[in-house]
């Protein structure tokens, strides 16, 4: 279902995994070529536009940004860096910045793809393979054997 | 939790080197990524240096100083200097690669390692080889192709001989258009460049086509490569500098063009010291430059440097020239870097090159830089001692940066620029007919 306001923007009702609805500006959906596809193909005319692989929480961090940068296109570009930064700040520890990573994969908006990558990157660089795992949640599956092998063949990694 | 593959891709990709490497050992579908995933393999743009000893400088000969020699490089990566904004304390990373193993000299026929170049992240090293031709002692030219960061190694014999008095100029380079990887040489007491196509028949070296005139100097600095040719800069005799560039594809000589003016003709020694002259690549122009004998200044304590720049590509008529003014950030802040710039004043500082242009945005040129301290010259019983120094100088800003480098490094080390990849030698060889080999770790 689209509605227009006062200033003439046409507005979009998005629909979170778990049944949420967000009603923003076309502009700012469209900031996600995903969904300016599905906007084109006529999906928003009737109704809102069902997205089964975000849940509410994770997409108003989405349209957070999204409206942050469709707003701001002569803004200065510090100020818009320095908010990005306090964005991905907010949204604190890895799980939920791979969250809004595959959600941004899935909405394919690539400058919130590249932020949160940059920014899960930085939280990696440094770590042992161990503390990756831990963060992640990953099962070790290397027999000690191979642990052994793959750490030789690498050793300057290590060092 | 699990995150789809493609996400953990696009998060490693944008990883320093060595964390890649070390994600290799998180888990089994991770290392998968790492070792077969060509999208990161190839998408790696971190700039590196790799230092290793000048070959023609006497003191760290294969022969006399092997240790030094073998095989161990050091790299750093400098991705974390060129990527932050706040460059006013940059710091770079350092790792140690192995070319591959290690050779006893005491038994084997072999008597040295050089590294040669590098070439989407593969490096080319040269090993000098003592055989035996008809009861005489001959020295040959074998190489090695290896990358470092998977440890993976190939041999290449030959039977290019090596005269003994001089080191030939080798260089590697990897033709785009026929997907080749060539060894370039250039004898130095002949007019003859040698090439030879990886993967072709090992004794295989065709000379190129067309004219070179004879070398006067012994100058050893590493070709340019730009647009599919490689780029030397010598000089000849009662001519003066020239450039000639070198068609990797088609193995000819492309043009020889003279330098510009100031390099020119007969005045060219009392200008510039033949063994200092340097071609290198600046914001996608062929450049030039030497180390002068001397310095001007601007009287605030600024050195200057000048770099020609060849704006239209192949034509001689159209160097310009391009100054650089060195230091005066270094000058506020640090006294110790001070002592750079008097003896820069006292004709002591030779400026090795200019090693990379960071792109269209970036604009920041790398310099190396030695100090010769007289007074440390003199205690080192020589006049060529005293430290280098990396130089990072920004032509936007025209700032200079020192940039820290934590190796040990000396004079006659040299310097080449390496993009660090994941690039399998078994994928880029494969059906070639070389056994990959790999290095034993320690």
């Amino acid at each position: 279902m689209s509605i227009t306001t006062e200033n003439n923007e046409k507005m979009i009702t998005l629909m979170s995994s778990d049944g949420e609805e967000f009603v923003v500006e076309e502009a700012v959906a469209a900031q996600s070529q995903t969904i300016k596809h599905l906007i084109e193909d006529g999906c928003s005319t009737e109704g809102s536009i069902p997205l089964p692989n975000v849940t509410g929480r994770v997409l108003s961090e989405v349209i957070q940004y999204c409206k942050k940068h469709s707003s701001s296109d002569d803004k200065e570009e510090k100020e818009l860096e320095a908010w990005d930064a306090e964005f991905v700040k907010a949204a604190d520890d890895h799980v939920a910045l791979t969250d809004l990573m595959m959600a941004a994969n899935f909405l394919d908006i690539k400058g919130l793809l590249d932020l949160v990558a940059q920014t899960l990157a930085n939280m990696i660089t440094g770590k042992s393979p161990e503390e990756v795992r831990r963060m992640w949640n990953i099962k070790n599956d290397f027999t000690p054997e191979e642990a052994e092998k793959v750490r030789k063949e690498n050793q300057w990694a290590f060092e | 939790m699990v995150a789809p593959i493609e996400i953990i891709a696009n998060i490693l990709s944008r990883l320093p080197i060595k964390d890649i490497v070390r994600c290799k050992m998180v888990c089994k579908s991770w290392r998968h990524l790492i070792t077969s995933d060509l999208h990161l393999s190839m998408t790696q743009q971190q700039q590196c240096l790799l230092f290793y000893p000048d070959p023609t400088r006497r003191k760290d000969k294969p022969q006399s100083r092997p240790r030094r020699l073998y095989d161990i490089k050091n790299m750093i990566d400098l991705s974390s200097t060129t990527s932050t904004a706040s460059a006013s304390s940059p710091s770079s990373v350092v790792m140690t690669l192995e070319v591959g193993p290690k050779l006893d000299i005491r038994s084997e026929a072999f008597k040295g390692v050089v590294v040669v170049g590098s070439s989407n992240g593969l490096i080319c090293s040269s090993l000098d080889r003592q055989e035996t031709d008809d009861h005489v002692w001959v020295r040959r030219l074998w190489f090695r192709v290896s990358n470092p960061i998977t440890g993976e190694y190939i041999q290449i014999e030959s039977s290019m001989k090596r005269e003994t008095h001089q080191y030939p100029r080798i260089e590697f380079c990897y033709s785009p258009s026929s997907d080749e990887y060539k060894i370039v040489v250039w004898t130095a007491d002949s007019s003859v460049v040698m090439i030879h196509t990886l993967g072709s028949s090992n004794n295989l070296w065709r000379s190129i086509n067309g004219h070179i005139p004879c070398l006067e100097s012994a100058a050893y600095c590493k070709a340019a490569s730009l647009n599919g040719a490689l780029h030397w800069v010598y000089s000849v005799k009662h001519r003066g500098v020239h450039v000639c560039a070198i068609d990797i594809e088609e193995e000819a000589v492309r043009f020889v063009i003279p330098a510009p003016p100031p390099l020119r003709g007969d005045y060219t020694f009392a200008y510039v010291d033949a063994s200092e002259l340097n071609v290198s690549v600046c914001r996608g122009w062929l450049s030039l430059f030497s180390g002068r004998r001397r310095h001007k200044w601007d009287g605030r304590g600024n050195s200057g440097l000048d770099i020609w720049v060849m704006k239209e590509y192949g034509e001689a008529s159209s160097w310009t020239k391009q100054h650089l003014v060195l230091s005066s950030s270094l000058l506020g802040s640090s006294p110790k870097l001070y002592q750079l710039i008097s003896i820069n004043i006292n004709n002591t500082t030779t400026t090795k090159a200019a090693i990379r242009e960071g792109g269209e945005g970036d604009g920041k040129i790398l310099l190396v830089s030695q100090r010769r301290d007289g007074r440390r010259g003199r205690k080192r019983g020589g006049k060529r001692g005293g430290p280098s120094i990396l130089l990072s100088y920004d032509l936007q800003t025209m700032k200079t940066n020192e940039v820290e480098v934590k190796v040990w490094w000396s004079s006659s080390s040299l310097v080449i620029p390496y993009t660090p990849s994941l690039l399998s030698l078994g994928q880029v060889f494969a059906g070639k007919g070389f056994p990959i080999l790999k290095s034993e770790s320690k």
